[in-house]
């Protein structure tokens, strides 16, 4: 009955739970430290989403403001494990368009930096694209949230206090009927 | 669903512990059923419960006809059934309790999320203290870039660069000279866009830039400040290397010194720098002669006298 399998897959076991909560605070720190990096320099941030040339202007704007302050309060959520299937679903979500942004902007010959960590936007004319790193490290993260959305119950998380109460209250229905 | 399967745990316990119970605990299971309301589905399980016992007290009692122990037995197992169903609701209201309480986080954290992103919006924009746009002298090019060049040259060049780009400090390098001698010539003008997006030095030198052409020394202080490129990102053209610098391209005037110390034309560097990527403009250095972008092997002298050539 525990095979390997069955330890990493069901949600009760330890190596399980082990597994979710070390994919929830690696996305979280990553989360926290690419909008940490980015808050600082709005300037770098509009001309890196304008360089995807997908938004239109007045979409632009908003987007480089808000993201960088969305990715953290996402990290802070997921390393306190506070709604963590739907932080996670979140951060698949914004994997996603991430990486169809980088891939249009490959298709199109585009040669940018992704700012994915950093302001990026315009590179120098001889600069290397990354693409294919840029594209390799987003999937892998995408799957790390893919993960942490199926298998939320990690340990050290709010969501697992907040669980308890439904439980005692069920308890204390059953003492009072001297079950 | 770790919870879940918790809830299962729990629900199999009270039916596997009946033998743990006292006889006092069957009225009571009736009012579990009872109380289940709270939970919602609590009227069908309380209906289902009561018929299960029903059925259950039947099938018993024509089986209890054969032995003594009959009615013993019934009670123990219509109680045991009864438990069981009344647990079974209270874990299927526990679990709505949860979803419930599962969906309220839920919604609360992607309401704090969409919050988080309009305060960063709002911060952010008010952080971009809009400079005032002053414009130099010599900025009459498109998009108010500054024009190096006699006004009746036939050909425009468009030429898109960061004082801290090392591409176009090769570019000056390399084809500067070229550059120059057709300025001189008459044969081509310059637009030139001074882009700054490679950190707050970058905005800096474009400040100064801008400071010179308001005194007609654009050209100077652009030579002087590609022959003394600092390494990238490192902070490099500071104000006091501008002052400098500007010394050595002719700029000694207060005007310059005031320009560079207080940043006077942040709000036309800004400007310039936004107006060249909304123009799609992704590279530095990218030029244009007579409106089309030169690929990267026309850069080099040959490759750029062909082109004005081409152009005139």
């Amino acid at each position: 009955m525990n095979t390997i399998a069955y330890r990493l897959t069901t949600p009760t076991q330890p190596a399980s739970r082990g597994i979710s909560t070390v994919l929830r605070l690696a996305l979280g720190v990553v989360w926290l430290v690419a909008g940490l990096l980015k808050v600082n320099d709005p300037d770098g941030m509009l001309r890196s989403v304008r360089a995807f040339r997908i938004l239109p202007e007045a979409l632009v704007q908003p987007v480089a403001y808000g993201v960088p302050f969305l990715e953290i309060a996402l990290g802070v959520l997921l390393i306190v494990g506070l709604a963590v299937r739907v932080t996670a679903l979140l951060s698949a979500l914004m994997f996603a368009a991430y990486i169809t942004a980088i891939v249009s902007a490959a298709a199109r010959g585009l040669r940018i930096d992704c700012g994915c960590f950093s302001s990026g936007g315009d590179l120098t004319a001889d600069a290397p694209t990354h693409y294919t790193s840029e594209l390799v490290r987003d999937s892998l993260l995408l799957a790390a949230a893919a993960l942490l959305a199926w298998r939320p119950g990690g340990y050290l998380a709010v969501d697992r206090i907040l669980d308890k109460p439904v439980n005692d209250r069920s308890r204390s229905d059953t003492d009072g009927l001297e079950f | 669903m770790a919870s879940n399967s918790k809830t299962r745990g729990k629900g199999g316990n009270g039916r596997n512990t009946p033998t743990s119970t006292k006889p006092a605990a069957r009225p009571g299971s009736g009012s579990g059923g009872g109380s289940a309301p709270r939970g919602g589905s609590g009227p069908g399980g309380g209906v289902r419960g009561g018929t299960g016992a029903n059925s259950a007290a039947g099938s018993n009692s024509a089986a209890g006809a054969g032995g003594g122990t009959g009615p013993a037995r019934r009670g123990k197992a219509s109680a045991e059934d009864r438990r069981a169903k009344a647990a079974a609701a209270r874990a299927a209201a526990a679990a709505q309790e949860r979803r419930r309480r599962n969906l309220i986080v839920a919604g609360v954290v992607v309401v704090a999320l969409i919050v988080a992103g309009v305060i960063g919006f709002v911060v952010q924009n008010s952080r971009e203290e809009s400079k005032p746009v002053v414009l130099p002298a010599a900025a009459t090019g498109s998009h108010n870039g500054i024009i190096v060049g006699q006004a009746s040259a036939p050909v425009t060049v468009d030429m898109y660069e960061d004082f801290q780009c090392p591409a176009c400090e090769a570019l000056e390098t390399q084809t500067g000279p070229t550059i120059r001698t057709l300025l001189d010539q008459g044969k081509i003008k310059i637009d030139y866009h001074v882009m700054s997006f490679l950190g707050p030095e970058s905005k800096r030198a474009a400040n100064a830039a801008a400071a010179a052409a308001n005194e007609g020394k654009f050209r100077q202080l652009h030579d002087v400040l590609y022959a003394n490129q600092p390494k990238e990102h490192t902070g490099g053209f500071t104000k006091d290397t501008l002052l400098t610098l500007g010394a050595k391209a002719g700029l000694t005037s207060q005007a310059y010194k005031d320009a560079v110390d207080k940043g006077t034309y942040d709000g036309y560097v800004a400007k310039v720098d936004g107006d060249a990527s909304k123009a799609g403009v992704t590279a530095t250095p990218t030029v244009l002669v007579g409106g089309k972008q030169l690929s990267g092997t026309q850069l080099t002298p040959d490759g750029f006298r062909a082109a004005v050539t081409a152009a005139s």
